[in-house]
């Protein structure tokens, strides 16, 4: 019995060890968004400071859930022979974040092929010519913006499967029970798709909104643009409205971490 | 359905490992097809090295109990069928005396001290 409270009170031990850690990583994180916020020209580091974020996150999770842990207690060690998968491990929020992520690639790809270069060369505004001028609308998510994003979006998203498997495979550590320690690494896992999906739907907000702006500014001449681009524009507003729930929602998921459910 | 390493115990980590693979799957406990952890999960948690546990793995590989394919994980061989109660049995019985003749007891110590084993249980 006195064991068995021991157990359960080292355990509680190392989960406030892991979320020390973790929380340590979110403020690094806070610390390097404002540092790249301030880099760059046009408003790219406004653009890349929520990837930063979730790198630090993603890398103050992997260090709290591996290297923040004590070493095997003494004497006879056990192992579940079942086998454990990221996927078993994944919360309720996994299909918002991988919408958020198809929706910034498809936004992308769209706005890269649909943006026009500006005086100097960079390709970062719409541009509608009518019979007499052309007239251009940004900031617009054309290549100057694009390619900066899609790499970090890729950075992030591989540094949160590695993040993920890396939770899922260490080893139990003190926790007293199986579940225990899976409890711990669900609750790493939800932060690691927490912060994957601020850092994907942060900068999706800011795309929707300048597309949208673009849109609307274009279509207030209806000689220039064509009809499609009003109603687009609306829709993309509304879509940056959507999407900034669904960050919130994650921020909300990353904060409220004790106890709570993700 | 749990694998133990004893580090006190004079077995070497991988053949206590391999011991209790070979058991599961003769009695059935892991049944044909049934995939195993990979060899960073069992060793994380059993804190030892990924080669030991690759090596019990590797071992009753060759006993053609288990099947491992790359990128596809390490499961229990298709054809495997649980040895049957009564060979189990007769298969402890030939590695207790195996190695009891082995440290140079005579049959009749074997069989004295078989049955003062189970008069005392």
């Amino acid at each position: 019995m006195t064991q068995t409270l021991l157990a359960v009170d080292a355990e509680r031990r190392e989960w406030r060890r892991v979320r020390a850690v973790r929380l340590a990583g979110t403020a690094l994180g806070v610390g390097a968004a404002v540092l790249v916020a301030q880099w760059g020209r046009h408003g790219t580091g406004l653009m890349l400071a929520p990837a930063a974020f979730g790198l630090a996150v993603l890398l103050g999770t992997v260090v709290s859930e591996t290297l923040a842990r004590p070493p095997h207690p003494p004497g006879p060690r056990s192992a579940s022979l079942t086998p454990r998968r990221v996927r078993d491990h994944l919360p309720s929020t996994t299909p918002l974040v991988l919408a958020l992520v198809l929706v910034l690639v498809a936004l992308l790809i769209v706005t890269t092929l649909s943006a026009s270069a500006d005086e100097s060369g960079e390709s970062r505004q719409l541009a509608c010519t009518d019979p007499v001028v052309t007239q251009t609308h940004g900031p617009y998510a054309g290549a100057f913006y694009s390619t900066p994003l899609a790499l970090a979006l890729l950075l992030v998203l591989a540094v949160a499967a590695l993040a993920a498997r890396e939770v899922v495979l260490r080893p139990r550590g003190v926790s007293h029970s199986e579940s225990g320690a899976d409890a711990q690494r669900r609750e790493s896992v939800g932060v690691v798709v927490a912060a994957t999906g601020i850092a994907v739907g942060a900068p999706l907000v800011g795309v929707l909104l300048t597309t949208a702006s673009a849109l609307g500014m274009g279509s207030a001449d209806p000689t220039c643009a064509p009809a499609w681009w009003a109603p687009t524009g609306l829709a993309t507003g509304l879509l940056a409205v959507t999407v900034a729930c669904g960050v919130s929602l994650l921020l909300g998921r990353l904060m409220l971490l004790p106890g709570g459910r993700r | 359905m749990n694998l133990t390493v004893d580090p006190d115990d004079p077995t070497p980590p991988y053949e206590q490992l391999r011991r209790q693979l070979v058991r599961l799957v003769e009695t059935g406990a892991l049944a044909p097809g049934d995939r195993l952890p990979p060899l960073r999960q069992l060793a994380g948690d059993l804190g030892l090295a990924v080669g030991t546990v690759a090596r019990s793995y590797r071992e009753v590989e060759a006993a053609g109990l288990l099947v491992s394919r790359r990128g596809g994980g390490t499961r229990v061989a298709a054809d495997v069928r649980p040895t049957p109660a009564p060979r189990r049995l007769r298969a402890l019985a030939d590695g207790f005396r195996t190695e009891a003749r082995r440290l140079g007891f005579s049959d009749a110590e074997i069989r004295d001290a078989l049955t003062a084993a189970l008069e005392a249980g």
